[in-house]
């Protein structure tokens, strides 16, 4: 499972980077060279290389801005998704360094430096593929020797609260009480003089301001990214270029810690200055420290402890394809982190004690059902431009509103409802059949609350 | 040359270790790394000083690396460029003389690119800092020769204390580029003193480890405070 990137310009097939995220070897210079050479051949030729696949691996090729080309390579993933992972690699690359640097290279050399600084951000989202690629047969074979290493410390090691980081997709948390945070929001942007604002709680939107909800789902993700694979600071002042919106002027991305697990941020022009932001933060959020710390117990849930799903769902995510949000959950029957050390036996393990797949392992199976099933069969293009421009019911679907996958350990059931995704992960022990009526009870669960605000 | 003016091995003291208990993080084995919202839980007539310090020094160093070190936080082992401005506050409590000194010490570390791309970076990370800390690593020759110049040109303004720090300093390995009779020299020239972190990072008693050298800074700081007083106190 190794997912390569690489990036060369277009106009002289000089390498600028190359990333690997994997186990595998790196790939050998006479390799790069040929794949850069044959889509140049073809380009010389008027055709266009888009994608090949050997017996292992897929490859595919995306020319950006007529300026750079980006090659990915990657054992056990499909066209769609490398290509959705090259889009995203290069805007991550507009992100940091802005979109007259790549549409001119002057000077390859300095755009090379120029471009580490985007390496963090680039490997963070090849590790969403990476993930993604374990097809279901390995991961049921590993089961039962990693369950055993898991069992033990999953909770210390921090493993439960890695984001999900699908691409293209901003991660978000179901809370309530957030109506009084969202008035501090709302001043504090006032204050820092911008319309765009947010509270990241362990690097998943909690709120935003209108216009932040506004940006394209991809630049909310890289935002947000940004602050999770920085070293930790207290504080941060980053200059950063907004792909779609304003790809060649740069704003100022600052973020301040509020409390361990919670930071705000703001996109700003010239002024305030970082100390300010700082200050401002102090005197907007002075009053909310103990409610800003009661809302980090909802990671890695992320959904509120009240609410109460079947006792066979492992775990969810939830999308809403308007928007571009989604809330993932995997270890949505789990007790509550305070109550883990004393019981370490979760609800899921009591029901299903030898099957119980761990946080991580469900994280992977669900973004993988989704990359693999759901994404293919709920959402097809066509279902996109339908759910965005046509919106009466007259129109006839033709796409699949449900797909399930039955595994020996764990069953996957998607449903579609208007805008709606819902992934749901279960034990092997619940009836085929039964998966329809719990998935859209807890779709009912999650999205009817208006107090959610989903 | 080097008078002491803040306790040195307080923090191992039965006091000190009581007032440290408040600085770690009941989820890791390090510290913690406080929001701006709070502090570490400590009397209230305990006496915080603020300093702003700018942290310079050739890319690729080590300079995140280094701070993290000193703020007791894990780190990344792979070399990562900064963008942009990242600021870390460290809480660090020292004695001097009888009184208990709480330190809030907030570094502020640059990208190189970032700096060069834009010029507010620099100027933001310059004004009013209270001291510059010039690090450069023990493997890299060049990035020691360079920081008498970056002393001399960070310094402008109004006398930011000067701390050095080393990085990747090892006794045993052999590819040390800088060698001990070049930092005497240095010392002495500058009257700085040259602070040694090594690479490897510790679990166990990473916090003693760190606080000679978070000693030091501190003292640096007060010392200033003290000749700016007195300095007021001459011409007033």
């Amino acid at each position: 499972m190794t997912v390569h990137v690489l990036c060369v310009t277009s106009a002289g097939g000089l390498p600028l980077f190359t990333r690997k995220k994997g186990d595998g070897e790196s790939l050998p210079f006479s390799i790069v060279a040929s794949l850069n050479g044959v889509h140049m051949f073809c380009k010389s030729q008027d055709v266009i290389l888009q994608t090949t696949s050997t017996q292992d691996t897929t490859y595919v090729w995306d020319e950006f801005e007529d300026s750079i080309v980006l090659v990915a390579a990657a054992s056990c993933s499909s066209e769609v998704i490398l290509r959705k992972l090259l889009n995203a690699v290069f805007n991550s690359m507009l992100l940091l360094v802005g979109v007259d640097e790549i549409r001119n290279i002057r000077n390859p050399d300095r755009l090379k430096r120029e471009l580490r600084v985007c390496y963090p951000l680039i490997d963070k989202l090849m590790d969403g593929v990476d993930g993604s690629s374990v097809n279901i047969s390995t991961v049921t074979s590993h089961t039962s020797q990693s369950r055993n290493a898991n069992a033990c410390n999953e909770r210390d090691s921090g493993e439960s609260y890695f984001c999900g980081n699908l691409i293209g997709l901003s991660e978000t948390l179901l809370c309530y009480e957030s109506n009084d945070l969202l008035t501090c929001l709302d001043a504090y942007a006032d204050c820092l003089n911008s319309q765009f604002a947010c509270l990241l709680v362990s690097g998943r939107e909690l709120i935003a301001t209108p216009a932040w909800e506004d940006l394209h789902p991809l630049e909310r993700q890289l935002l947000t990214l940004l602050t999770v694979v920085a070293s930790p600071c207290t504080s941060s002042d980053t200059p950063v270029f907004l792909p779609f919106k304003s790809p060649s002027i740069p704003f100022r991305l600052v973020w301040v810690l509020l409390v361990p697990g919670v930071s705000v941020l703001g996109l700003c022009g010239p002024t305030p200055g970082l100390s300010e932001a700082e200050h401002l933060a102090l005197q907007c959020w002075g009053s909310s420290a103990d409610h800003l710390r009661s809302i980090t117990q909802i990671a890695p849930r992320n959904f509120p402890h009240s609410i109460h799903l079947d006792v066979n769902v492992l775990g969810f995510l939830l999308i809403n394809l308007d928007t571009g949000k989604y809330v993932l959950s995997y270890t949505a029957n789990d007790k509550p982190v305070w109550h883990a050390n004393d019981k370490p036996e979760t609800v899921a393990e009591r029901c299903n004690p030898i099957n119980a797949p761990s946080a991580s392992h469900r994280l992977h199976v669900l973004r993988t059902f989704y990359y693999q099933a759901a994404e293919s069969l709920l959402l097809t293009q066509g279902d996109l431009d339908f759910v965005k421009k046509v919106k009466s019911d007259s129109v006839k679907e033709s796409s699949a509103l449900e797909a399930y996958w039955c595994s020996e350990y764990h069953k996957c059931h998607g449903i579609r409802r208007s805008t709606n995704v819902l992934c749901v992960l279960y034990g092997s022990s619940v009836p085929t059949h039964t998966m329809r009526l719990l998935s859209q009870q807890t779709l009912s669960i999650l999205t009817t609350d208006k107090q959610l605000r989903w | 040359m080097f008078n002491s003016v803040v306790l040195r091995d307080w923090q191992s003291t039965a006091e000190g270790e009581t007032v440290l208990q408040h600085f770690y993080d009941p989820h890791s084995s390090g510290r913690k790394l406080f929001g701006i919202l709070e502090k570490p839980n400590l009397p209230a007539s305990v006496e915080e000083v603020s300093y702003k310090l700018f942290v310079g020094g050739r890319v690729g160093v080590g300079k995140t690396t280094a701070i993290a070190r000193l703020a007791g936080i894990p780190c990344q082992s792979t070399y990562i460029e900064t963008a942009g401005i990242h600021k870390t506050n460290i809480f660090w409590p020292v004695k001097i003389w009888d009184k208990t000194i709480l330190f809030k010490l907030q570094f502020w570390d640059a990208g190189e690119n970032s700096m060069k791309k834009y010029s507010h970076i620099l100027t933001a990370c310059k004004e009013k800092a209270d001291a510059v800390v010039l690090v450069f690593s023990y493997t890299d020759a060049a990035s020691f020769l360079e920081i008498p110049q970056l002393m001399s040109k960070l310094s402008q303004g109004h006398y930011p204390a000067k701390i050095v720090i080393g990085t990747r300093y090892s006794s045993t390995v052999g590819n040390q580029e800088v060698s001990s009779a070049q930092i005497q020299e240095f010392e002495l020239k500058w009257k700085v003193r040259v602070l040694r972190l090594n690479s490897s990072m510790s679990e166990r008693n990473e916090v003693h480890k760190i606080s000679p050298i978070m000693n030091v800074i501190c003292e640096q700081l007060w010392i200033r405070d003290q000749d700016y007083l007195l300095k007021q106190g001459l011409n007033p």
